[in-house]
């Protein structure tokens, strides 16, 4: 059911939220109208429902300061601005990495980066422009949630490149020339060489040492599963160049435009399902515990 | 009431309400109308349904709550809200300061004459 006065009401809400994220408008709007047709049907008198939520200037008032002190301290902005680009030197903390990759309620996709200059995937608002889940579904508590397997699986897959990444380097040493490519021209042709303990180091440093000093930290005790699964997910990308490095290490001198474009688009996609598998399946079992309740 | 009382009282009220909510939804969860309705019986609280979602927000902003949208029988879609752990965690904590403040109140105001 629909009524002149509701769309009124709610168009001049809208006109008072501006500014604020679409996702916050869409959402406070479909809230009051399913109240609104709730209650009506239930036969509250129209008028005397949007009394009750005020005039659309407070209603909006009492919005923005529901939800705006939160932003402010939420993380979720950079420290500053250099020539338009956002960066952030502040050390990397879980929960700011969590709210800039991981927030389906934020529909920008590129947002602030987490450390350093310039703009992080925000994998959350991919996957709801994807129409695989929506963007209300998930908070915090659904890394939590996800079966222990997973975040394993999670942790697995940068380890296991790591791994890879050591056993070529190991079983090409002795065989490998005194020198190797350390840098490599747009054609993927080696333009760069030094001894190859250095360029055996520059791999390790890249794909291996990342993976190492990462896991040392979120396996202590307390890490939440949510660190753990962007921990991961970052690793991926990383431990995917390192493998792509190894291989053209050793190959010495025979150009290769292939395996570091491969390596970058693969980590990049490997790193976005080492974030979606986990969230998707902690979504599934809230859902299931909520059925539950329900039954 | 002078306009400054008012918006005292309001403000004491919006605090109580949080509680207030985290309190309703520990015995399960329940869809908005539903929050408004079982708050708008309590007369002391005074609550309208413009004070309410905007708490809500907030509480689930704060990751105390958590909605989802789920069709319901007979109408339009509802949204469903719930407590998460922190949540619970949070009510306890509150619960108790509560406690400990309303005890301590009540015996300082016992002693105000009401309506003189």
């Amino acid at each position: 059911m629909t009524d002149a006065r509701i769309e009124a009401y709610l168009d001049a809400l809208r006109a008072e939220l501006r500014g604020l994220p679409s996702r916050v408008v869409d959402e406070t709007v479909a809230e009051i109208r399913a109240h609104l047709a709730q209650s009506a049907e239930a036969g509250a008198e129209v008028g005397q429902l949007l009394a009750g939520f005020g005039s659309p200037q407070d209603y909006a008032r009492e919005v923005r300061a529901a939800i705006v002190p939160d932003e402010q301290v939420d993380g979720a902005r950079p420290q500053g601005r250099l020539l338009g680009m956002p960066y952030d030197f502040r050390g990397p903390s879980a929960d700011r990495i969590g709210s800039r990759m991981w927030n389906p309620a934020d529909p920008r996709i590129f947002t602030p980066r987490t450390f350093g200059l310039g703009w992080t995937v925000n994998f959350g608002a991919l996957v709801v422009k994807l129409g695989l889940i929506r963007p209300d579904d998930t908070d915090a508590e659904q890394f939590e949630r996800a079966p222990a397997a997973a975040v394993w699986a999670a942790l697995a897959i940068p380890a296991v490149m790591a791994l890879a990444t050591v056993l070529i380097l190991a079983v090409s040493w002795s065989s490998l020339p005194a020198e190797v490519p350390v840098h490599w021209g747009p054609g993927g042709t080696p333009d760069g060489w030094a001894p190859k303990t250095v360029g055996a180091g520059i791999v390790l440093a890249f794909g291996v040492l990342p993976v190492v000093v990462t896991y040392v930290r979120v396996l202590r005790r307390g890490a939440g599963q949510r660190t753990r699964v962007l921990a991961a997910s970052v690793l991926s990308l990383f431990s995917a160049l390192g493998v792509a490095l190894a291989i053209m290490t050793v190959q010495g001198d025979r150009s290769h435009p292939v395996p570091l474009w491969a390596a970058l688009v693969g980590g990049v996609v490997l790193g976005f399902f080492v974030l979606y598998v986990p969230a998707r399946l902690g979504l599934r079992t809230e859902w299931r515990d909520l059925d539950d309740q329900e039954g | 009431m002078t306009a400054e009382t008012a918006g005292r009282l309001s403000q004491f009220r919006k605090g109580a309400l949080e509680l207030a909510i985290l309190a309703l939804l520990d015995r399960g969860e329940l869809y908005g109308v539903e929050i408004v309705e079982r708050l708008a019986e309590l007369p002391g609280l005074a609550i309208t349904a413009g004070t309410v979602y905007p708490l809500l927000s907030r509480l689930k902003k704060a990751g105390l709550v958590a909605s989802v949208w789920r069709e319901s029988p007979v109408g339009p879609p509802r949204k469903y809200y719930r407590l998460t752990r922190k949540g619970e965690r949070e009510l306890v904590e509150l619960a108790r300061a509560w406690t400990g403040v309303s005890e301590a109140i009540d015996a300082l105001i016992s002693e105000v004459a009401f309506g003189d």
